[in-house]
């Protein structure tokens, strides 16, 4: 029996832990990086949260005075409740209607068109988030807007409304950005997840009689669950984490309206100098956050 | 296989929470960077002469305070002009300001070791966040502009600049001839309303700005309206003919920015000082003559004399709520700041607003089609105001809080502060606090009155600098001394009632403990033993 090229080619240790070492020196400046702007500022916050601190002079360790302080505040219960509504209202339409867009160009007939339209579909992934906002500030100005000139345009003067500085509208004025939310990395999830589903399944279903709607619900939608959950715990994060939309839009407006914890830890540290009050919001929406991954995390390894 | 999911897990928390913060500090930094200019026009006026540098005397250390002596930093002084900044025409701005560059170069030449490097990429919108964070970072320019509400407020800590006060009352400003107090150059009506808790004085102040309505002459005279309007009931009659004429009379930002918030306390100054002008004895407890230091402000709450309960103090909403019937139906919108309002304006959409005395450069340039004119807003009349006394409030519609508002971050703020660059930039402050630099400088600009005692103002606000002798009172009702807690939870409270979703009484209710938490917060942070002025 003559000796396989591979055996003859396996890595001495020395060989071995050269490889290792090349690993780590390439991981290297990338964890120092990691580790320097994310674990420790993260992680320093959690500590600063137990402090008074006005990000000036040394901080003063106060307990847990900053949570109890949390729980008995009016304001950040008010702000977890709007952007509780804000994140399922966001949710469902970034789920379905990315969905709906990736259904759509999987079916269309030849590669190369499916090509241009997944193209254009993901092309305004390039607009920055700030120039977005803009563009719906100026969207749903009331004087004008081009929301509201549409509908006068159009004889539908009932449909005028003061979309940012009513109570009721503010928050589905929110959900609305990003209209018909087609675009985006939810729309290549749900486009990669079709993708994955083996070509004889969808041949055997079409054989079966099985197609159109009826092979969504039954081929299309199953076969992606792992997709929808990927996109639903990364749309509540978002949602959760989003400061910059309510900064520059509504400033948490009219009143408490479109308040939320996100934007609420920004003015506390940046306009009132209460860094430590700041970081107790910010360590329990990180505490959310955790809470909803374990269990969106339980729920996949059921699944599976 | 679980401990390494459990392990990614946390990692991955960690990391949302770090982007969190990473989208937190990258803010919103639009920057209006301003650049460099190298004119230097005199308009019409020449910089102070030398200065008398015969006092002698060691360079000062923020306890023991010395004259101002020869100056022994060479170096540069960072400095930021706010709106005074130098900076090159452009098309949107073609006639900037260049009288800093003037008096800056007139100073290096009486101290060629020293240069006035005036910073640029300055963020305009978030101003405050840049500078505290650079104070955070020890690395704050030698010479700030700061709005002193929050040098006294909760914006900047306490400490984070030099206290004035002491070199202000104890030295010369050797730029001017015969003066023996630097403080004495500066209207004590207007030092009073930026003393802080412990007479402290954060900043020297040097302009003066006014508010006022803006309104189109046109629509006034196809209105048929010949006269300008001096009270509520002749305002009112001014908003109805108007609107037979088709016309939308008038608008008051109400967005969600700081400019909108500032022009409520602007607006409340009116109010307030009407309503409890007559019991300023009761509330300048620690001697105050024309406004009240924020300690007063919070005694006065603890005594009750300010009562937010009290159906006085938020009277005034209800007021300016049956004026919304005159102004636009979406004249509450996040998005209906200053600028929006200017825009309605200037497009004939409105036939007047409510604006500072800044807003006259804004609309030179917008460069509208018709006519405009300002007339003071309506003081509270008796006759119609259940509150309202006989104290005028006519004066209290102005005040120092425009862009002459320099301070010096301390040394835990500006690690190269030493001793001899201190001395260095409080000797630039006294070039530029005499009256000849200062209405060289404020008057360029065009947009504030300048106040100096012996500055000369424009043609046409030499009636304000005048004013500025009569030491008027202004009440302010503890809207910008309480902090901006207190401020935002006002603004946006007054927001909602504005729009229908509470009462005044619930407003009342809100506000009230959080005016007692504030006032609380002032009286311990300022260290002072108030229970002589307590009520028992």
């Amino acid at each position: 029996m003559s000796k396989s090229p591979v055996a003859a080619r396996k890595p001495s240790i020395k060989n071995k832990n050269y490889q290792i070492l090349c690993a780590v020196l390439f991981l290297l400046p990338t964890f120092i990086v990691l580790v320097s702007f994310s674990y420790y500022p993260a992680a320093s916050a959690i500590g600063y949260s137990f402090t008074r601190w006005d990000g000036f002079f040394d901080p003063v360790f106060v307990g847990l005075e900053n949570y109890a302080r949390l729980v008995k505040d009016p304001i950040f219960w008010l702000s977890l409740r709007n952007v509780l509504l804000w994140s399922v209202g966001s949710i469902v339409v970034s789920l379905i209607f990315p969905y709906l867009g990736a259904e759509l160009v999987f079916s269309v007939k030849g590669k190369r068109l499916q090509y241009v339209y997944r193209s254009l579909l993901t092309l305004p992934m390039i607009v920055p988030a700030v120039v977005t906002i803009e563009i719906w500030s100026f969207i749903y100005n009331p004087e004008y807007g081009l929301l509201n000139t549409f509908f006068r345009g159009i004889g539908l003067e009932a449909l005028v409304q003061n979309w940012l500085g009513n109570s009721a509208l503010v928050i589905p004025s929110l959900i609305f950005i990003g209209f018909p939310w087609i675009s985006g990395l939810n729309f290549l999830l749900f486009y990669a997840g079709l993708q994955n589903i083996p070509g004889d399944v969808l041949e055997y279903a079409k054989l079966d009689g099985c197609g159109g709607f009826r092979r969504v619900f039954a081929i299309d939608l199953p076969l992606t669950v792992s997709q929808f959950k990927l996109a639903l715990i990364l749309g509540i994060i978002n949602t959760l984490q989003n400061v910059t939309t309510p900064l520059l839009l509504t400033g948490g407006g009219p009143g408490y309206d479109s308040y939320v914890p996100g934007l609420y830890m920004y003015y506390e540290a940046f306009t009132r100098s209460n860094f430590g009050y700041a970081t107790a919001i910010a360590t329990v929406m990180f505490v959310m956050i955790l809470i909803l991954t374990i269990i969106s995390m339980r729920i996949q390894r059921k699944d599976a | 296989m679980f401990k390494l999911r459990k392990i990614a897990v946390l990692l991955l928390s960690l990391i949302m929470v770090a982007s969190l913060f990473a989208a937190c500090n990258s803010g919103d930094s639009g920057s209006t960077a301003p650049t460099t200019s190298s004119q230097s026009e005199a308009a019409g006026e020449t910089p102070a002469e030398n200065p008398s540098t015969d006092d002698g005397g060691e360079t000062g250390d923020a306890d023991s305070p010395s004259p101002a002596g020869e100056l022994t930093y060479k170096g540069d002084i960072t400095f930021y002009a706010q709106a005074y900044q130098p900076v090159e025409p452009t098309e949107a701005k073609p006639n900037p300001p260049t009288a800093f560059r003037t008096v800056a170069e007139a100073y290096q030449a009486l101290h060629p070791d020293i240069k006035i490097d005036f910073i640029t990429s300055v963020p305009g919108d978030d101003y405050n966040t840049w500078l505290k964070t650079k104070l955070s970072a020890g690395m704050a320019p030698d010479v700030v502009w700061a709005q002193n509400s929050n040098l006294t407020g909760e914006t900047f800590p306490k400490g984070s600049m030099v206290d004035l006060r002491s070199y202000m009352d104890s030295r010369p400003n050797p730029y001017v001839e015969g003066n023996t107090v630097w403080n004495d150059l500066f209207h004590q009506s207007l030092q009073d309303q930026l003393y802080d808790s412990n007479g402290e004085l954060w900043q020297v102040n040097g302009d003066f700005v006014a508010t006022a309505v803006v309104y189109n002459m046109d629509m006034f005279a196809e209105a048929g309206i010949t006269e300008i309007p001096e009270n509520w009931t002749e305002f009112i009659e001014v908003c109805k003919k108007l609107q037979e004429k088709g016309h939308t009379p008038w608008a008051f930002p109400l967005g969600n920015d700081a400019d909108s918030m500032d022009k409520v306390t602007w607006l409340g100054r009116l109010f307030y000082t009407n309503y409890y002008g007559e019991d300023f004895d009761k509330l300048a407890v620690m001697g105050s003559e024309t406004s009240l230091t924020p300690l007063e402000v919070a005694i006065a709450f603890k005594n009750g004399t300010y009562d937010v309960r009290d159906p006085k103090y938020l009277h005034f909403w209800q007021f300016l709520k049956e004026q919304t019937a005159y102004m636009p139906t979406d004249f509450l919108s996040p998005t209906q700041n200053g600028k929006a309002v200017l825009n309605m304006f200037v497009n004939e959409n409105i036939a007047m607003y409510f604006d500072g005395s800044w807003a006259t450069n804004d609309l030179k340039l917008a460069n509208p089609s018709f006519e405009f004119g300002m007339f003071p807003f309506p003081v509270p009349e008796q006759s119609t105001d259940s509150y309202a006394t006989s104290v005028s409030s006519k004066n209290s519609i102005g005040g120092p809080s425009a862009a002459f508002q320099f301070a010096i971050p301390s040394q835990m703020g500006n690690k190269s502060l030493s001793d001899e660059k201190l001395e260095a930039c409080l000797d630039w402050l006294m070039y530029i606090t005499t009256p000849e630099n200062n209405s060289l400088i404020v008057n360029d600009l065009g947009s504030f009155v300048p106040t100096v005692v012996g500055a000369t103002a424009q043609p046409g606000s030499e009636a304000i600098l005048e004013s500025l002798n009569d030491r008027a009172l202004m009440l302010e009702g503890g809207t910008m001394t309480l902090g901006v807690t207190y401020l935002d939870a006002y603004y946006r409270t007054y927001q909602e009632y504005l729009g229908d979703k509470i009462t005044l009484e619930e407003a009342a209710e809100r506000l009230a403990p959080l005016a007692e938490q504030a006032a609380d917060k002032i009286i311990t942070d300022s260290g002072v033993d108030v229970s002589q002025y307590l009520n028992s």
